[in-house]
């Protein structure tokens, strides 16, 4: 799931370091909207602003158990 | 360097200075969910109750004036007969995002929802006769005012200063906010790695300043600087460019080791607590602790830097740097010190206190108490006007001459025919209101008769703009939006109910990381404008200031008066 949430992201933002030792800095609020609506749509999950907290956008790793975490519930 | 001489918080938490920091101390949190009629979502905010309203409403006064009132009042009883209020030594200074504005639409005239009305009409219960400035710097508004007013006194404008910044909470703000999606629908957690937006709250706080102090032992304002990002009117920059400028400006020979704290803004938005570490770890002062109080009090707006410096000073006299409540896990990504506890300071008695807000603007203060006053900032400087620009519906005027232009074109559309015969290839001069329109366009009609090179970026050019309609015209619009049989609260008309938005504008095209300052009075009062640009001019890195007069009041009835304020050259070679 991760390598898939890459390439979403570096196709749909191609100058964000996505492997950024901290990801939220690299983005500003359209790369967050972005991130929460490609998410949403490649994985048919509902997310929204309240999801969009700096533990959520740290990493592809947190993006991935954000992800999971909806999947599960 | 100016001195606090008496000071009054008035919140949900208490309504006295003391009440307050004794509620915060404990722990103690105003913030709870609220739902509001004419609202479509909750809200997590710390109000005052009915009872508290009712019991802060003073007969002819608007709930927003009460509260000023009540606040400056009860500091200027601390120090009764000590000076004349009816003197022309002292100034009173609001710091508000909106003032009166929760009474527009409500069968009002235009003057009750003015802020220099409004302002005016609390010095009257108070007995100040100067005519009042209101600083409405959006969220910057109440450290901006300390600012204004520490550097009135320090360039002899003034003695005394009352010093107030207050706003109350309704429809318009909160929809605003709700719009903008920047608000947490629970409590906030400032710097905290789940931070997901802001809580507002409402209060008033009131310091009084003097240009000498009370005894030995007085809190003294020791520098203050105001900054532009010129990055984005609502986006904080990613590196805290105005923020880091304005905070190395106050610790300019000041040994940072004396440092207690820095009490930063803390919103616990996503964007501005980063933007906030950068610039603290950008200013050197990673290691020193960091605190912010939003988690007791919400985002108090137009008062937050006064009660937030206030409590902060409290604190310190008691050796205390409070605990930022709500933080757990650091959530940004320079390594600052934020503690979720209260810690000793370690018997330091300076701190650094800082705000941001929209329009790219950004402030802090160096204050300090129990040590060495040597004053190496206070100043004042004259100005030469070196050009000027004036805009009406029907006519422009550039250095005293007419432009020519078509006689069928007047009112707005003179400002689209000057768009696009003089300026032209800038797309964002469509988004913005009208009021912003014309302070642009004259803005680049000053600029290109000053000629120039632009666009290469400088902090030493200010912004500084004055008018008496605030935001009124798009204050209206954005009204219209929030009506109970049609809400839908526009986030891009919101933004632009914050008359700084101009000074934003115009440093973002001409990447000016300069002092920008939105300034509201009750008259055009030329000698008082003259006063707050010697005092703007005696900063030491400001040498030039876009000045003037900016009023819009509809789309045929507005008018500019826009001009250039070089510091004297005398003045500038002396420091060079």
């Amino acid at each position: 799931m991760k390598e898939r949430i890459r390439e979403i992201l570096e196709d749909a933002l191609p100058l964000v370091d996505l492997d950024s030792d901290f990801l939220f800095k690299e983005l500003d609020s359209l790369g967050v909207a972005t991130i929460l609506l490609k998410l949403s749509e490649e994985y048919s999950i509902k997310l929204d602003a309240k999801d969009a907290t700096p533990k959520n956008l740290k990493s592809l790793d947190s993006l991935e158990a954000m992800v999971k975490s909806k999947l599960e519930k | 360097m100016v001195f606090k001489i008496a000071d009054n918080i008035i919140s949900p938490l208490g309504f006295t200075s003391e009440q307050n920091y004794r509620a915060v101390k404990s722990g103690k949190s105003a913030l709870a969910p609220h739902n509001l009629q004419g609202l479509q979502e909750k809200v997590y905010a710390s109000l005052f109750s009915d009872g508290e309203r009712d019991s802060l409403q003073v007969e002819g006064l608007s709930r927003f004036e009460s509260l000023v009132y009540r606040s400056a009042r009860q500091a200027l009883d601390q120090i009764a007969g000590q000076f004349d209020l009816t003197g022309k030594d002292i100034v009173f200074v609001l710091g508000t995002t909106k003032g009166n504005i929760e009474n527009l639409g409500k069968d009002t005239e235009d003057d009750a929802v003015l802020p220099g009305e409004s302002a005016r009409r609390i010095c009257s219960r108070l007995g100040i006769t100067t005519t009042p400035i209101v600083v409405c710097n959006a969220c910057i508004s109440g450290l901006n005012s300390i600012i204004l007013a520490s550097k009135l006194l320090e360039s002899g404008a003034f003695k005394y200063a009352v010093v107030c910044g207050a706003d109350v909470l309704g429809r318009f703000i909160i929809s605003g906010f709700q719009a903008l999606k920047t608000l947490s629908e629970e409590a906030c957690r400032p710097f905290d790695i789940e931070r997901c937006g802001m809580n507002l709250g409402e209060a008033a706080a009131t310091m009084v300043l003097s240009a000498v102090p009370a005894d030995g032992k007085s809190w003294s304002i020791d520098a203050g600087s105001v900054r532009n990002d010129a990055f984005n009117i609502t986006a904080p920059s990613p590196k805290g460019d105005g923020a880091g400028l304005a905070i190395s400006e106050v610790l300019e020979g000041f040994d940072t080791q004396r440092l207690a704290l820095v009490n930063a803004h803390g919103t616990s938005s996503l964007f501005m607590d980063q933007m906030e570490s950068v610039a603290l770890e950008r200013a050197g002062l990673a290691d020193v602790p960091a605190n912010s109080l939003k988690g007791y009090f919400g985002h108090t707006l137009g008062a937050a830097g006064i009660l937030e410096t206030i409590v902060t000073m409290k604190a310190l006299e008691e050796d205390l740097i409070l605990g930022t409540k709500g933080f757990e896990e650091l959530g940004v990504s320079s390594p600052i010190r934020i503690s979720p506890d209260s810690v000793p300071a370690g018997g330091k008695k300076s701190f650094v206190k800082t705000v941001s807000g929209f329009g790219g603007a950004n402030a802090a203060i160096l204050a300090s108490r129990d040590t060495d006053k040597t004053d190496k900032k206070s100043s004042t400087t004259d100005f030469i006007q070196t050009h000027s620009v004036r805009i009406t519906p029907s006519e422009v005027i550039v250095d005293g001459t007419a432009l020519p232009h078509p006689e069928s074109i007047s009112g707005k559309e003179m400002l689209s025919f000057l768009y696009k015969e003089k300026v032209g290839g800038y797309p964002q001069f469509y988004k913005m209101d009208l009021m912003t329109r014309l302070g642009f366009i004259a803005s680049e009609l000053l600029l290109e008769a000053e000629g120039k090179e632009r666009f290469a970026g400088t902090d030493s050019r200010a912004v500084i703009l004055f008018n008496r309609s605030s935001s009124l015209t798009t204050d209206r619009k954005y009204l219209e939006t929030i009506s109970e049989d049609n809400y839908f609260p526009s986030p891009s008309l919101f933004v632009y109910t914050l008359p700084n938005i101009i000074t934003g504008e115009i440093a973002i095209r001409n990447k000016y990381n300069g002092e920008t300052s939105f300034h509201i009075l009750p008259e055009k009062d030329m000698d008082l404008i003259k006063n707050v640009l010697k005092a703007a001019l005696g900063d030491r890195k400001t040498q030039s200031v876009i000045s003037g007069w900016i009023d819009c009041y509809g789309e045929t009835r507005f008018e500019a008066e826009l001009f250039i304020a070089e510091k004297k050259k005398n003045d500038y070679e002396r420091e060079n």
